[in-house]
């Protein structure tokens, strides 16, 4: 395991089922998130990006388990926490799945618990399998009981800002309740006088002042208010924090002071971001890394500089071609997607962008392309990455 | 907060049928608190001289078969309903409150068993209900105010169910979630407090339609034993004198109107003013 990823993902999949008829059968599946990989590493930001209803917010709020994921492994600080919020008897059945029958197929498969090290490719999943062939049953029994502990831990470490910082305040708490709860409930403090005194720390950190500390949400402003939602937060002392669209309910001049504190307190407190938007401008200002999201898959995964420099998938290229250009000299062609972003019910076959690729090919609609490393650092699932120039 | 209640009391007071509505009820309760200081006359004690008097100076709403002063008996047959009815709806919307919470904040499984059970209350008559309880435990003031609560108990998880419902989508739901707080506290401290106004109005106006329904219990013969009055049996035993003697009936059943009434003006005057489309 490397020490630097502080979150992994691996086949995060999160499906909402659509009910109908008297009995509530399950007629279609939403698939909101489809096969997510990523990492983040230790103190950078991730930028998750895309169009309304790709699939970035339950991507981010299934990372949180805020939504219970359909399938998938979700690796925070090097320990699988995707079976931590799931009932014992779900807990158990998905260990056997994800450990105990994958290992043993591999093992027939390879003949040799070596090679079956060898074959997988990620760090997390060989020190398992090393793990558990030593002794399979302690393996999973050691799993299932740091599950209640790691419940709480996650829910320390790992921590969400939301996007309307409206309604993600409850209006009958005053704002000492709602920024000192997590501490409380995380039993960071002894008694009421430490509990008052990192109140008014975090409160000075995010810039507001002490005596804030007995109002109610409803005397703040909008940024103010995002301030509250930042060190409710930060009280916890996490490591991770998705921020869910932050800022885009904000006044432009506010996200900006709203993301400069943002990365003053990433410094500070050597956090770590998935933020999650929709601003191109706002990803560029603080991602060092950016995902594309589109129906529900991530289509291209690179640093900031490759990805604003070279983007090789055409749904990026498109994005990129709709920033708008200050320089009226320079008119930039602009690609315009045509039709709208497909039901995520019942997505396209093949490539989940061809209907609306402009450069797309018969062989895009039968062949799903692979989402693989196509320069150093630069991932894209695409079968003609590069081919659509700006 | 207290900005907030401010606002509310200047929109509430605005109404003067607010104001002269809940005098009366303030009115009531007070003779409910103390009846033996409105009183004229101990409600118990016959008076052989006067049967069935009508109207006087000296028994204002007139005597009953018995020569009971019918206004003393309607003082202490308030404190009766009022007590029975307000300890019952206490009784239901404390269980309803936490009935419908608890299903409107997990649904799925948990919520479609506690509410095909409040469905199956519901499609039962409800007086028949009542009726059943007392019949088989006796009519006692502890087992009407149980009998009567469990009438109401349907109505306020029904209410309180759809407001969790429509507090869990906001945002502070998940981030109570997010830190890791327990479902039992996010419902007692995110839940229902932002549900209070729901819960104040529901209150009102199911408390009047409960003064009803002790009333109909103790016309069936059903209410507080005798010779102890409510108003109820007071309407019933006077039936039987209705074309000699209306005054019996007359009189109780007004004051039946009156409080019901004064309730209920008072209950839409809050629903008018907590309501936050208004």
């Amino acid at each position: 395991m490397q020490n630097n990823t502080l979150l992994k993902v691996n086949n995060l999949v999160k499906y909402f089922p659509v009910k109908a008829g008297v009995f509530r059968k399950t007629i279609a599946q939403v698939k909101a998130v489809d096969d997510v990989s990523f990492e983040v590493k230790k103190g950078e930001t991730v930028g998750l990006v895309g169009e309304s209803g790709c699939g970035k917010t339950t991507a981010g709020m299934s990372i949180l388990r805020l939504y219970e994921p359909t399938a998938g492994q979700i690796i925070l600080d090097g320990k699988d926490t995707s079976y931590y919020f799931l009932s014992r008897r779900k807990a158990k059945k998905f260990l056997k799945k994800q450990y105990t029958e994958k290992f043993e197929k591999m093992k027939q498969k390879y003949s040799s618990e070596d090679q079956v090290i060898k074959n997988l490719n990620d760090e997390f999943n060989k020190q398992a399998a090393k793990d558990y062939f030593e002794n399979p049953h302690k393996f999973i029994e050691k799993m299932m009981d740091m599950r209640i502990k790691g419940r709480s831990e996650f829910r320390r470490k790992a921590q969400m800002i939301f996007q309307d910082p409206y309604s993600s305040l409850n209006p009958r708490h005053r704002v000492k309740t709602i920024v000192g709860e997590g501490a409380k409930i995380n039993e960071l403090v002894e008694n009421k006088d430490e509990l008052k005194a990192m109140i008014e720390d975090i409160l000075k950190k995010v810039g507001l002042s002490v005596d804030h500390m007995s109002r109610f949400p409803h005397e703040f402003s909008g940024g103010q208010r995002q301030r509250i939602g930042i060190a409710r937060a930060l009280i916890l002392k996490p490591e991770l924090i998705v921020c869910d669209e932050a800022v885009s309910a904000l006044d432009v001049s506010i996200q900006a002071q709203i993301l400069n504190l943002l990365n003053s307190l990433q410094k500070e407190f050597n956090l770590t971001f998935l933020f999650i938007a929709h601003d191109l401008a706002v990803v560029k200002h603080i991602s060092d890394r950016v995902a594309v999201m589109y129906l529900g898959k991530i289509v291209e995964y690179t640093t900031k500089d490759q990805l604003f420099e070279k983007p090789l998938h055409p749904y990026t290229v498109a994005l990129m071609s709709a920033i708008p250009n200050p320089d009226p000299e320079n008119k930039s062609h602009r690609i315009i997607l045509e039709g709208d972003v497909p039901s995520p019910i019942n997505p396209p076959s093949g490539c989940p962008f061809h209907p609306r690729c402009p450069i797309a090919k018969d062989v895009c609609s039968k062949e799903v392309p692979q989402f693989k490393e196509i320069e150093e650092g630069h991932k894209v699932a695409c079968l003609f990455p590069g081919k659509l120039k700006r | 907060m207290s900005s907030e209640y401010r606002k509310f009391k200047r929109k509430f007071l605005k109404n003067p049928l607010n104001i002269i509505c809940s005098l009366i009820f303030i009115f009531f309760l007070l003779v409910a608190f103390f009846p033996s200081f409105f009183a004229p006359y101990n409600p118990l004690t016959m008076d052989p001289d006067s049967f069935m008097s009508p109207p006087s100076s000296q028994h204002w709403f007139g005597t009953d078969q018995f020569g009971r002063d019918i206004l003393s008996r309607i003082i202490y047959g308030v404190q009766g309903s009022l007590f029975i009815a307000s300890m019952a709806i206490v009784f239901a919307s404390i269980a309803g409150t936490i009935i419908g919470s608890v299903s409107g904040y997990f649904g799925g499984a948990v919520d479609n068993i506690i509410m095909r059970f409040i469905d199956a209350m519901f499609a039962f008559p409800s007086i028949i209900l009542a009726l059943f309880i007392i019949a088989l435990f006796g009519a006692t003031i502890r087992n009407l105010i149980i009998a009567i609560g469990i009438i109401y108990i349907p109505i306020f998880s029904r209410t309180i169910r759809g407001s969790a419902i429509s507090i869990k989508q906001n945002l502070y739901i998940v981030s109570a979630r997010s830190i890791g707080k327990k479902s039992s506290k996010i419902i007692l401290t995110d839940i229902i407090p932002n549900i209070s106004s729901i819960f104040i109005v529901s209150f009102t106006t199911n408390f009047s339609t409960a003064i009803l329904s002790e009333a109909s219990l103790g016309f069936l013969g059903l209410g507080v034993p005798p010779p102890y009055p409510t108003l109820g049996r007071m309407v019933g035993d006077g039936n039987n004198f209705l074309l000699s003697a209306p005054w019996i009936t007359l009189f109780p059943g007004l004051i039946i109107a009156v409080i019901v009434l004064s309730i209920n003006i008072v209950g839409d005057g809050l629903r008018d003013t907590l309501d936050p489309k208004n």
